[in-house]
This record gives structure tokens, C-alpha cells and sequence, in this order.
């Protein structure tokens, strides 16, 4: 075809996409589906502009360790803090020449005493007290310091006093001194590949189920025009081209969509909700490149889905058919389970699924049912997860068929169109029972990345609960001053022991009289022990002192009557701060401990120990993003159901006189598609049942417990309501078009 | 160029699950001669026309039309054969209801790579032959029944391919409008010298064929009492 027929080809495809019913349902869906491309390719381009961003401003403000010979031109040390569980960098400076490199974003040296925060520390809550706990405030840290614009980052210039409890200073001489260095948030994030992969199964994926739904929305008015220009000799790129010029307004609106979307992450450091993480809009806007070929890329995806998710009538093979405008007739021959690419990759795709079925449910066996088995489970679910609509399709449609003829035989009005609807066109059910099994699985797979990232369950609560101990650790080198002007800068109405190493591998706890007698511990005379069994224990001073890890510790601690002092080996400070009851108050202990105790020290709130708080609120990306993915695959369904009452009210649509008031055709449509959200509870409640077996029966592999009868019933009512709101969709949709129609010839 | 008729089925097998709709059916149909296939709904002469233009596989035998032997043909081949050797006439025109008539009848020609101006210049003469009048602005949904078959004969004649299909050309056409479209399809073969398969039911319009053949458990036979009827 030359340069003219070309163009006369694609102007016959542009208005064909558009005429007739469903048109705007399958603008909005494609619209949709390009759009959610867009961001999706756009989120991938996020994280990685993110990591390169974040890593290149931590290479620039790593210190540059002085070597032997060199003139350090200041002191340089860090430590952690942790706001909720989440640990930041708190960097102590002290330049030894006037002329000391500034770190980058910081525009002055601070004064003795004095600390520059990030805004995120400075705008932090106000019972954390951010503005005393290291020092008088003096500046804020610039962005070019931070390596994300949230970032919690404070440099602390110590007074000298403060400065000589802590041993651990380096001399630097300048900054940009390499990885081995890194500090901040750096060190804590997880690797992009983890983000990544979260990232392809969470969001992409669904992206892909929504973009495969779109192209068959409202598509039958298109695959009978397809199969038209067939019987007229038209070649395949003259097919491809008139569906991609039918497609051509929906997608150019999608991403258009899809970059207005975007487009503030582009000008404002955005916070992404929930999970507390403020995007750089500098990164993405250097990533431009990227993003361009991220919308190249989504273009690309959307247009192969479009030409390869044709039923065969509509792909060159097969006969073009009549009723095709209708819908149930021709549309339903032609989009059958058999039809196109997807047809011939059945058979593979059905052997694979059963392959990651058996892989996960002998992951804890065959891999020794550790962390290497729930990485090999994770990946069988995944699997399994990409390949089961393949799986629910097949055994749907091999099933729903001689089930709803049983029906139909038993049925009368509604239900006996409804039955004989589904008998007769099973991928009609198959399509929707196959996205919620996919929208309910990606959901479980959700609550796996999160257990196993964060090794445990109840992460969202010990997200909840950190930093709001009864008690703290405070860990300080043998510098540290545990004088009077640090028990006096505590909060009131609290008791500070000393632990460390005791006789016979017990835990040594010491303090005054007064301190241990308001524990309810024994006042030993001097410089003898007695020990204390673990259940004679104050429980905030057990849970500090033995439940350090969960493992099974000592039976008890020997106490000792006397002064706070460094108890372990190397002379360094193992202190227990206990309120009087009620919470401790925790950053006016952090203050106190940052401000005359040691520069350096370390303080823990049990419940934060062990990273696991932590993790938990990193494994927050897990659940948002797949909360994220589920959102998209409910819009997959919402189209894919309002697809179908569409098809089902086309065929059904001379009936309409026959109900009067369009209530035969809303009881019909809520037969149908009813069918298939019951198939898709029971379907994946009994799928994650399976799933469940195999990690109750090695239950070291993963700690996500089976589900309670309490989620089976929020499972339920989740189900009918969905069920509720798709025929309630569905059926209006479906009488207004019922209500339009005329007998007509043509 | 051998002297082989442009329609030419021999043993020709089809079925449908365990039902045979044709069974060693044999046709020849020569250059400039019409022949109308009858038989009752559900025999098989719609499946016929599909074998013909390459939309189905048969199960045995050999169907040759224009000198190409079509269940061979896939692909580029078969593309190049339905645009450049057959025009195929449906019971509902199946046109773009959106497009004017003018352009679906160019359709065909773009589709076979001429440039628009020669396509519907085309168009335009081979709608005045049809007898319907070029209105610019008024798409093919404002046409009456008659005006579209009438379109849909203008668009399978573009090209001036040698074999003519027509599935019940009048099935949806009122007395007049048949006879019309009747005359007109079938003054085709004289006018143009191709070959025309008309399947239909309506005996008054299998009369006007050169000669009519009966599909009739799977075979295709010749029907003497109409022979020469009433033409």
C-alpha cells in the first residue's frame, strides 16, 4: 500500500473504533490502561532516578578520611537515632581549621552546642523534641546534602565537653570520600532490585491485566470491521494499522493522562502517602530521558496488546460473522478461549502453573525450609500468580458451561437467560472470574513480601508500637559521664540501672538503693549479688534486660547495690531507663542522653531493637504498592464486567419491551455476572488454602499465619459487595442500552 | 494463461463436528456465466462462499478460483488474492456504516495500495454503474436497504475482479428493491465478463442465474427444472 492508501487505510480505521455502543466504555478503558502504563513506566523510572539520585549525594558527603599524612582539616563521626522505629544519621563535625570544608548543604559551620537539622527532623513532631535534642538549632541542612528531600539527617557540632565522651572521631579532610563512608538513609534502604521486582509483580503486572482488558472492552463493533477489511484482502499491517488508528484518541489521552499525573512529581518533591518517602523531583527531572522512553516503552506495550489480544476472526483467520454487531453471537465465537496468541501459549502456560503449584507447596522441604525456601516460595507464588488466569480461564470455561446448562434447565426468566448466556459463552466468566482470583492472590502475595521482608508478622503493628516503650537502652562508650546533670536532664518520675556482665553468665543489674527498692528489686549489701529469677522481675526491666532478641536467654539477673557505672568488660555503659509507670517519655531521654551523657550513645526502645520496626515500615513500599496493583486490577474488573453487560444488553436488548421497566434485563445481567464473583471466592479461598499448607507445615520458612475464619468473612463481604456494586454498574448500563433499542434490518 | 474455468470445486469435503455439510461437492462455473447455489438454511452455502474466498479450511478436495488453488493460499498470498480476484457481495452490504458510500466502496482499491484520488475516482464510476448517486456528507447509516446492497455490489467490483460472490444479496430487500438488485448483479457477468456465485433461498432471484445448482446432502446438484426458468 503507498503513502496515500496508507493514510485512506487508517482513516478507516480511526472512526470505525468509535461508532456504536461500548465506544465509551472502551475510550475510558483504554484511556485508563494507558494511563496506568504511563505511571507505572514512570514508577520504574522513580525508583531508579531515586537510587542513582540518593547514591550519588551520598558519595558527595561521605567524609574523606584523612590518611597517615595527611592534615585533617576536621573531626568527623556518626551515629543512629530512630523516630518510630525508623533510624536516621546523626553526623557529630568539629572543624579543626578555619578553613574546614562546609558539607555539602550546610552553608555555615554551627557553633559549638549548636546543630543543623533536616527539614524533615525540623518539621518533625513536636513531642519528639527534635529542636533540644542535640543542641541549639542553627540552620537547616540544604538539599544537596540530604540524599532524598525526607531524608532525617542532623550535624551536630559538639562543645568540647561533649565532644570528649565519645572515642570514636575521625580526622577528614574534605568530602566525597566513597561508599565505604556512607551514612544516612543509604545504608538502610533495601536494594532497588527488591523495589524493582516488588515494583513488576505488584504494579505491572495488574498494569498488563488492565491494558488486556481494555483491548477486548467494546471491541466486538471493531473485530467485526476487522474481520471486513479480511474478507477485502487487507493485509496484516493494514489490520494493525486500522487498529491502531482506531486506538490512536484513547491513547494519546491516556498519556497525556498519564503525564499530567506525573508531571507534579516532576515539579514538587512529592510525598508518596502512607509510606512517609518524598520523592526528589530533581532526580525524575534528570531521568527525562528515561521517562520518554518509559511512555515509548508503555506506548509500545498497549499497542502490542492491542494487536495480539484479537480473536481470530479478527486476526485474518476464521469467518467473519453477522451478529457480531449484537455481540453474544460472533463476538463470543470469536473471542473464545481458543482464540489468538494466547490460544496456542495455553498449553506451556497451564504446565508451568502446575510446576510453581508443586514448587511452592515443596519449597520448605527441597530448600531446608529457611529464608532460601520462602525466597524459592515467594517466586513459586509469583509464578503461579502470573500464570493462573491462564489456569482459572481453562478450568472455567471447561466447567461453567454443562453447570449453567444444568441450571438452565431448572431456570426460568432471568436466571434462564443468564445460564444459558454463560453456557453458551464461558469466556464471558472466565475473563471476570479469572481477574478477581488474580486481584485476590496479588493481594496475598502483597501480605508475603511483607512478612518476609520483615521476617515476622504484625509488622503494620510494631510499626504502630515503636517508640512507645515503658522502657530504653542506653548503650555509651566508657567516656560517657553519667553524672548528676544527666540524671537531672531526665524526665521525672523515672529509674536508670546499670547492666552488664554478671557472675555465672548472668546479666549484672546495679544501681542505687533508692532506684532498684522502686523496681522492686533486692538491696544487696555492698559488693555482694543476689539473684533475681526472671519471673521476680519488673516486666519492662525483663523485656530490656533478657528479651533482647526472643531467643531463650537467661533464667534471671544478679543484682548489685550501687553507683551507675560502666559494667562491661571495656568499661562502656549499658543503662536501663524504666518510667514509673505509664510510657516513657523517650525523646526528653534521647535529649538527655545526646546532651550530657555521650555524643555517641545509643539509645533503644525495645520493640524498635532488632531492625524489626524498621523492616516493617520498609515493608509499608510492599503493601502500598499492592494496594496500588489492586486498585488497578478493580478497575480491570469494573471494565471487563461493564464490557460484558454491555455484550450481554446488546443481545438481550430486544427482550426490553418484554420486561417493560428494564427489570428482566437488570436481574439477567445480575445473574451473570454474580456467577462469577461466587466462582472467584470460592476459587481463591480454596487457593489460599493450598497455599497455606505448605507454610504450616514448615512454619520457619515464612511467619505468615494461615487465615482466620475473621478473614474468610471479610473475604465474603468484600465479595459481595463487589458483587453488588458490578451488577448494580452493570445493570443500569445495561437497561439504558435495552431502553435505546429499535428493531432494525441493518 | 490456461482456458480453466474461474470457479472450479472438485471432491469437496466439509464438516462441522460429525455433521457434513458438503460432501464431494463438485462446480464449475465459466467466465461470464452466473449460477445461483439454493438449498435450504442450514445446508452449508454460506460455508460454501467462505471455502471459496479462503475464510475456511475445507476437510478434502480442491477449490480453485482465478487460476489459484485457495486452501494453499495463507498469509500476503491470500490477502492479495481476496482484494485482487474476487468480490464478495453480503446479505447486509457489511459496510462502514460511518463512512460515505463513496469511500467504502474505495475501501477495496486503497486496501489493494492505489493512491485516493484513483481509488474513489473509481468509486464514482462504479456508483453511477450501480445506479446510486454520489451525495458528499451522507454516510452509508442514511442509506436504505437497496442503496447499500447497491454500494456493496460498487465495492466487490472494484478492481474488476474476475469472480464474483454474493451471500442472499436480497435477503433483507423488500419486492422492488430485489428485483432491482437482481437485475443488477446479474447483468454483471455479461457486462464484465466474470464469473458470479450467487447463493440465495428466493427461487425468483436463482432464476435469473445462467444456471442453478441445488446443495443437497453435501453434494451440488444441478437443478433441471429451473434451468433457463424464468429468465
Amino acid at each position: 500500500m503507498n503513502g496515500e492508501g496508507e493514510g485512506g487505510a487508517r482513516r478507516f480505521g480511526r472512526p470505525s473504533g468509535w461508532a456504536g455502543e461500548g465506544a465509551w466504555t472502551r475510550f475510558v478503558a483504554l484511556l485508563c490502561a494507558t494511563a496506568v502504563l504511563v505511571l507505572t513506566g514512570g514508577a520504574f523510572v522513580a525508583t531508579t532516578a531515586a537510587y542513582s539520585g540518593r547514591e550519588s549525594r551520598s558519595d558527595a558527603r561521605n567524609p574523606a578520611i584523612a590518611a597517615e599524612g595527611d592534615h585533617p582539616t576536621a573531626l568527623w563521626t556518626s551515629h543512629w537515632d530512630s523516630y518510630r522505629g525508623r533510624q536516621f544519621a546523626v553526623v557529630l563535625i568539629s572543624p579543626l581549621t578555619d578553613d574546614a570544608p562546609l558539607p555539602p548543604g550546610v552553608a555555615h559551620w554551627p557553633a559549638p552546642g549548636e546543630v543543623l537539622l533536616s527539614p524533615a527532623l525540623r518539621d518533625g513532631p513536636p513531642e519528639e523534641d527534635f529542636a533540644h535534642r542535640y543542641g541549639s538549632v542553627a540552620g537547616t541542612v540544604g538539599p544537596q546534602g540530604l540524599a532524598s528531600p525526607g531524608e532525617r539527617l542532623a550535624y551536630v557540632r559538639p562543645t568540647a565537653e561533649l565532644a570528649s565522651t565519645t572515642k570514636r572521631w575521625v580526622g577528614i579532610t574534605g568530602y566525597g570520600g566513597g561508599s565505604k563512608a556512607a551514612f544516612g538513609d543509604i545504608r538502610i534502604v533495601r536494594p532497588a532490585g527488591e523495589l524493582l521486582a516488588a515494583l513488576a509483580v505488584l504494579l505491572a503486572l495488574p498494569a498488563l491485566v488492565l491494558a488486556v482488558v481494555a483491548a477486548r472492552t467494546g471491541a466486538v463493533p471493531q473485530d467485526r470491521r476487522l474481520a471486513l477489511l479480511t474478507v477485502l484482502g487487507a493485509r496484516r499491517r493494514d489490520r494493525a494499522r486500522a487498529v491502531l488508528a482506531a486506538a490512536v484518541r484513547p491513547v494519546a489521552a491516556g498519556v497525556v493522562t498519564g503525564a499530567a499525573l506525573l508531571l507534579p512529581f516532576l515539579v514538587l518533591d512529592v510525598e508518596l502517602p502512607w509510606i512517609d518517602y518524598r520523592l526528589d523531583a530533581g532526580d525524575l527531572r534528570r531521568a527525562w530521558p528515561w521517562l520518554g522512553a518509559a511512555t515509548v516503552l508503555a506506548l509500545a506495550l498497549i499497542g502490542a496488546v492491542l494487536l495480539l489480544v484479537r480473536p481470530r476472526s479478527a486476526t485474518g483467520a476464521g469467518r467473519p460473522t453477522r451478529s457480531a454487531g449484537a455481540g453474544a453471537g460472533a463476538g463470543s465465537r470469536a473471542a473464545g478461549p481458543g482464540s489468538g496468541v494466547a490460544g496456542r501459549l495455553r498449553t506451556p502456560v497451564l504446565g508451568m502453573c502446575g510446576g510453581f503449584l508443586l514448587l511452592a507447596w515443596f519449597a520448605g522441604p527441597l530448600f531446608g525450609g529457611g529464608r532460601s525456601s520462602a525466597q524459592v516460595f515467594i517466586v513459586a507464588t509469583t509464578g503461579l500468580l502470573v500464570t493462573l488466569p491462564a489456569a482459572v480461564s481453562w478450568a472455567v470455561s471447561r466447567t461453567v458451561g454443562p453447570l449453567a446448562a444444568a441450571a438452565a434447565r431448572r431456570s426460568r426468566g432471568p436466571a434462564l437467560i443468564a445460564a444459558r448466556t454463560a453456557a453458551a459463552h464461558p469466556g464471558l466468566v472466565a475473563g471476570l472470574t479469572s481477574a478477581l482470583v488474580l486481584c485476590a492472590g496479588l493481594l496475598g502475595q502483597a501480605r508475603l513480601l511483607t512478612d518476609y521482608t520483615t521476617m515476622t508478622s504484625g509488622g503494620p503493628a510494631r510499626v504502630a508500637a515503636a517508640g512507645q516503650g515503658a522502657a530504653a537502652i542506653v548503650q555509651a562508650s566508657a567516656a560517657a559521664r553519667p553524672d548528676q546533670r544527666f540524671l537531672a536532664a531526665l524526665p521525672p518520675g523515672v529509674h536508670t540501672v546499670s547492666v552488664g556482665s554478671g557472675p555465672a553468665g548472668l546479666p549484672l543489674v546495679q544501681a542505687p538503693c533508692a532506684e532498684l527498692t522502686a523496681l522492686a528489686l533486692p538491696c544487696p549489701t555492698e559488693n555482694t549479688s543476689v539473684t533475681v529469677p526472671a519471673g521476680g522481675l519488673d516486666r519492662r526491666l525483663r523485656e530490656a534486660v533478657l528479651d533482647d532478641g526472643g531467643s531463650a536467654g537467661p533464667t534471671g539477673v544478679a543484682v548489685r547495690t550501687g553507683a551507675l557505672t560502666g559494667l562491661r568488660d571495656d568499661g562502656s555503659y549499658g543503662l536501663v531507663v524504666v518510667a514509673d509507670g505509664g510510657r516513657l517519655d523517650v525523646p526528653a531521654v534521647k535529649a538527655a542522653v545526646y546532651r550530657h551523657l555521650g555524643a555517641t550513645a545509643n539509645v533503644d526502645v525495645p520493640g524498635e531493637r532488632g531492625q524489626s520496626a524498621a523492616n516493617a515500615h520498609q515493608a509499608r513500599w510492599v503493601t502500598f504498592l499492592g494496594g496500588a496493583g489492586a486498585l488497578v486490577l478493580l478497575l480491570a474488573i469494573g471494565f471487563g464486567a461493564l464490557a460484558q453487560a454491555l455484550r450481554f444488553a446488546a443481545a438481550v436488548a430486544p427482550l426490553a419491551p418484554l420486561g417493560g421497566d428494564g427489570r428482566l434485563v437488570r436481574s439477567a445481567a445480575r445473574h451473570l455476572l454474580g456467577l462469577p464473583v461466587l466462582t472467584a471466592v470460592v476459587l481463591a479461598t480454596a487457593l489460599d488454602t493450598v497455599l497455606a499448607l505448605p507454610r504450616l507445615q514448615t512454619p520457619d520458612m515464612l511467619a505468615t499465619p494461615a487465615r482466620s475464619l475473621t478473614d474468610y468473612g471479610a473475604l465474603l463481604a468484600a465479595a459481595l459487595l463487589l458483587t453488588a456494586t458490578l451488577t448494580a454498574t452493570a445493570g443500569t448500563a445495561a437497561t439504558r442500552l435495552a431502553g435505546r433499542w429499535t428493531p432494525a434490518g441493518d | 494463461m490456461t482456458d480453466e474455468p474461474p470457479v472450479v470445486i472438485r471432491r469437496l469435503s466439509y464438516r462441522i463436528g460429525d455433521r457434513r455439510l458438503l460432501d464431494e461437492a463438485e462446480l464449475s462455473v465459466a467466465a461470464g456465466e452466473s449460477v445461483a447455489v439454493m438449498g435450504p438454511s442450514g445446508t452449508g452455502k454460506s460455508t460454501l462462499l467462505a471455502l471459496l474466498v479462503g475464510l475456511d479450511k475445507p476437510f478434502a478436495g480442491e477449490i480453485r478460483v482465478a487460476g489459484q488453488d485457495v486452501p494453499r493460499l495463507g498469509g500476503a498470498r491470500l490477502a492479495a488474492f481476496r482484494r485482487d480476484r474476487v468480490g464478495m457481495v453480503f446479505q447486509f452490504g457489511e459496510l462502514l456504516p460511518e463512512l460515505e458510500p463513496v469511500e467504502n466502496v474505495a475501501l477495496a482499491g486503497l486496501l489493494a495500495g492505489r493512491s485516493r484520488r484513483d481509488a474513489l475516482a473509481e468509486a464514482r464510476a462504479l456508483l453511477a454503474e450501480v445506479g446510486l448517486p454520489v451525495r458528499p456528507g451522507v454516510t452509508t447509516a442514511a442509506l436504505s436497504g437497496g442503496e447499500r446492497q447497491r454500494t456493496a455490489i460498487a465495492r466487490a467490483l472494484m478492481g474488476a475482479p474476475p469472480v464474483l460472490l454474493a451471500d442472499e444479496p436480497t435477503g433483507s430487500l423488500d419486492g422492488p428493491a430485489r428485483d432491482r438488485i437482481t437485475r443488477l448483479l446479474f447483468d454483471l457477468p455479461r457486462s464484465r465478463g466474470c464469473a458470479l456465485v450467487v447463493v440465495t433461498h428466493d427461487s425468483a432471484v436463482a432464476a435469473a442465474a445462467d444456471r442453478t445448482v441445488l446443495l443437497r446432502a453435501g453434494k451440488l446438484v444441478e437443478e433441471p427444472a429451473l434451468i433457463g426458468g424464468a429468465r
